[in-house]
């Protein structure tokens, strides 16, 4: 009771003249009275703290004095953080957020970019939800593309979904091949609302991407536009191997080896440049595009935002499942392209190299790569068949100047 | 032309749109459909309080939304959604008895051959709110048999970080009235023929009962948690126990609570590095 008293002086007398406690701590006298003042607070607290432990919230006793807020802040009433609180939501939203019924599977647009469809998951139902055989009025239409073409409704062409189904799946596998053999894969696609289509697609394949327009001459005049480009030299890991740098500036700039266009019709000089370059291209040709203009055709609906985001989907899906495999063989030490030429090991890994060669560990550029191309049954006979359609070239023209055909 | 006017109202003709909720199915639904829930419901007792009774919650819930943003919501996002706007009363009825309707029979253990008691987990938060389990037994089951028309009775965890653990507490909710933290607008926890309507005294301020509620808690914030529940709408127990068998009810109830199924709700007091677990949430 005594100590009670004295601790209640004790605090008021802490509470007016805090900066004095220094002097204060000289004293014995007044020492002792602060020592039991704080004593007398602990035991308080801890009494307080046992008590409320056997109680129920609503009777519990909470120190109200500020002062001791700042000592002890335990014993003050404290709301968890809104991290926390949202840690809790998420939690009881997993257990009882499905409750009350069972809700029927349905179209969810966001899917289409967090999980898009893989090849397989291709079906006519599928593209039919997804407006795919939407095709445009039947006098705006590309005589080119009547194989493509069921027939006529409402005044507008629809598209055979069979076509679309197969033409999409040779697109895949293109796509998924290009990407097993390190290939440079484009995604581009420069609509309104297209830009995550592609970005995603090309995220999924570890490709390249271009949803603002296309600057000509990227590829023709490709030394000029894109020759300040940063490149880098990577491993059969994709992990980087710094110290090239030098030699990367003399070298001439990258094309990509497949381009996938999403809208061709807006994208004829991207279109042309590819094929006077002789890469590859895909494209979704609606029913008044042309199809000659791109190497595989997907007969489809340019305009539809889902359509797209089904096709790019499934075209990235096929080229994750590439680049899957692609570094499964690279464990195994099976390189599936024809690495760099030219490149000469920097000093720093050159005794590295020298010394793992010797333990048997993983290839490096040329010396390894050469027995590889050996083993790479895909590129044998390549240089070959350039060499007979030469050949057969020259021997058409040496034909049309005996007949005189010009 | 009137037809498809007609038509493009929602709800006229049910059976032409696309359903999005279906009754969802308990374990062992065919076994329940079949006998009942041996020691609490026969077979058309069942079939009365769940599937007849689901079914129909669940077809105004699909009548109501249907062509609504709020199609494709599971119905306790619905719940939330709408509690303040009085509107969209009839739908927030809906989709509140169905949430209910389904979490009361899910927290029934139908399994004769077991017999569920709360685990060595949840034995001392009991005791730490309610002294003893039969005190909980007694004061839960009274307050259902007090509750004068239908409604729910809840066991429910409040977020109360200065404990060790939250504090349970049992919450009554009034005809179709929900537990849930962000529609407590709609909590309907007062039988309000009994209150004074025109009068707000004791309803604000310093000395007020919703004082220990003031607490700010951040929007989506979890407060309180349900753990169990009993519906005690007549037509549940109405077919089996008669008319003044609520009582009796209650307690054959009580023995087929599923408390493993309460205790997965509980919130584990946080540990001392709270922050870790958020870390790894937040993938950083």
């Amino acid at each position: 009771m005594i100590i009670r008293h004295v601790a209640r002086a004790g605090r008021s007398a802490l509470a007016q003249r805090p900066a004095q406690s220094w002097r204060r701590f000289l004293s014995t006298q007044v020492d002792s009275i602060e020592a039991t003042a704080e004593n007398s607070f602990k035991q308080l607290h801890s009494l307080e703290a046992q008590v409320n432990a056997n109680v129920p919230l609503q009777d519990a006793v909470h120190s109200l004095d500020p002062e001791t807020a700042e000592k002890d802040p335990s014993s003050v009433q404290h709301t968890a953080s809104v991290a926390e609180q949202y840690y809790r939501y998420k939690q009881l939203q997993a257990q009882m957020g499905k409750l009350g019924s069972d809700i029927s599977p349905h179209y969810q647009p966001h899917t289409l970019l967090s999980n898009p469809p893989r090849p397989a998951d291709v079906t006519l139902e599928l593209l039919l939800a997804s407006e795919a055989h939407q095709g445009h009025a039947t006098s705006l239409w590309n005589p080119a593309n009547a194989r493509y073409i069921q027939g006529v409704r409402q005044g507008v062409h629809i598209i055979s979904l069979e076509a679309t189904a197969a033409h999409l799946r040779r697109a895949a596998k293109v796509v998924q091949e290009v990407s097993k053999r390190g290939g440079l894969v484009l995604f581009v696609g420069t609509r309104d609302g297209q830009d995550r289509t592609v970005a995603r697609a090309s995220q999924l394949a570890k490709g390249y991407h271009l949803f603002e327009r296309w600057i000509p001459g990227s590829i023709t005049n490709g030394q000029q536009i894109l020759g300040k480009c940063r490149t880098k030299v990577v491993n059969e890991k994709d992990e980087e191997i710094p110290g090239f740098e030098e030699q990367l500036l003399e070298r001439p700039v990258l094309r990509p080896d497949l381009v996938v266009c999403l809208n061709p019709l807006e994208n004829y000089v991207l279109l042309h440049e590819c094929a006077l370059n002789n890469i590859p291209t895909i494209g979704v040709i609606d029913t008044n595009a042309d199809p000659t203009w791109v190497t595989y055709p997907i007969p489809a609906n340019d305009d539809s935002l889902r359509c797209i985001q089904v096709i790019a989907g499934v075209l990235g899906r096929a080229g994750e499942a590439g680049q899957k495999e692609r570094l499964a063989l690279a464990e195994t030490g099976r390189i599936t392209y024809r690495p760099a030429q030219n490149l000469q090991l920097p000093e720093a890994l050159q005794d590295k190299v020298g010394a793992s060669e010797e333990a048997g560990a993983d290839p490096e550029l040329n010396g390894e790569a050469a027995r590889n191309l050996g083993r790479d049954d895909s590129l044998e006979g390549t240089d070959e068949l350039g060499e007979r359609l030469d050949a057969a070239h020259n021997r058409e023209l040496s034909d049309h100047a005996i007949r005189g055909i010009k | 032309m009137i037809i498809r006017s007609f038509t493009r109202r929602s709800g006229v003709f049910p059976s032409l749109a696309q359903k999005s909720h279906h009754v969802p199915a308990l374990l062992n639904h065919p076994e329940l459909e079949a006998n009942g829930i041996p020691g609490l419901f026969s077979k058309e007792g069942f079939r009365i309080a769940y599937t007849q009774y689901q079914k129909h919650v669940i077809e105004q819930l699909n009548t109501m939304t249907s062509g609504s943003k709020y199609e494709n919501m599971d119905p306790k996002s619905v719940v939330v959604d709408i509690a303040r706007d009085p509107t969209t009363a009839y739908m927030f009825n809906v989709a509140s008895m169905a949430f209910n309707n389904h979490f009361f029979f899910r927290g029934i253990n139908t399994n004769p051959n077991v017999q569920s008691t709360p685990s060595a987990a949840l034995q001392p938060l009991i005791n730490r709110n309610f002294s003893s389990l039969d005190s909980l037994r007694e004061t839960f089951l009274l307050t259902a048999d007090a509750m004068f028309g239908p409604g729910f009775v809840w066991l429910v965890q409040t977020d109360d970080a200065s404990a060790a653990a939250g504090s349970l507490r049992i919450l009554s909710t009034y005809i179709a009235g929900s537990p849930l933290s962000g529609a407590h607008y709609r909590r309907q926890a007062v039988d309000m023929n009994t209150e004074n309507t025109d009068s707000y005294a004791g309803a604000f301020g310093a000395s007020s009962r919703a004082r220990d509620n003031k607490a700010k808690k951040p929007l989506g914030g979890v407060d309180v948690t349900p753990l169990l529940c009993v519906n005690t709408w007549e037509h549940v127990w109405l077919h089996d126990y008669g008319i003044g068998g609520k009582m009796k009810y209650l307690e054959r109830w009580w023995d087929k609570i599923d408390w493993a199924q309460a205790e997965q709700f509980v919130s584990k007091p946080a540990p001392r590095s709270m922050s870790q677990g958020i870390h790894k949430f937040a993938g950083i």
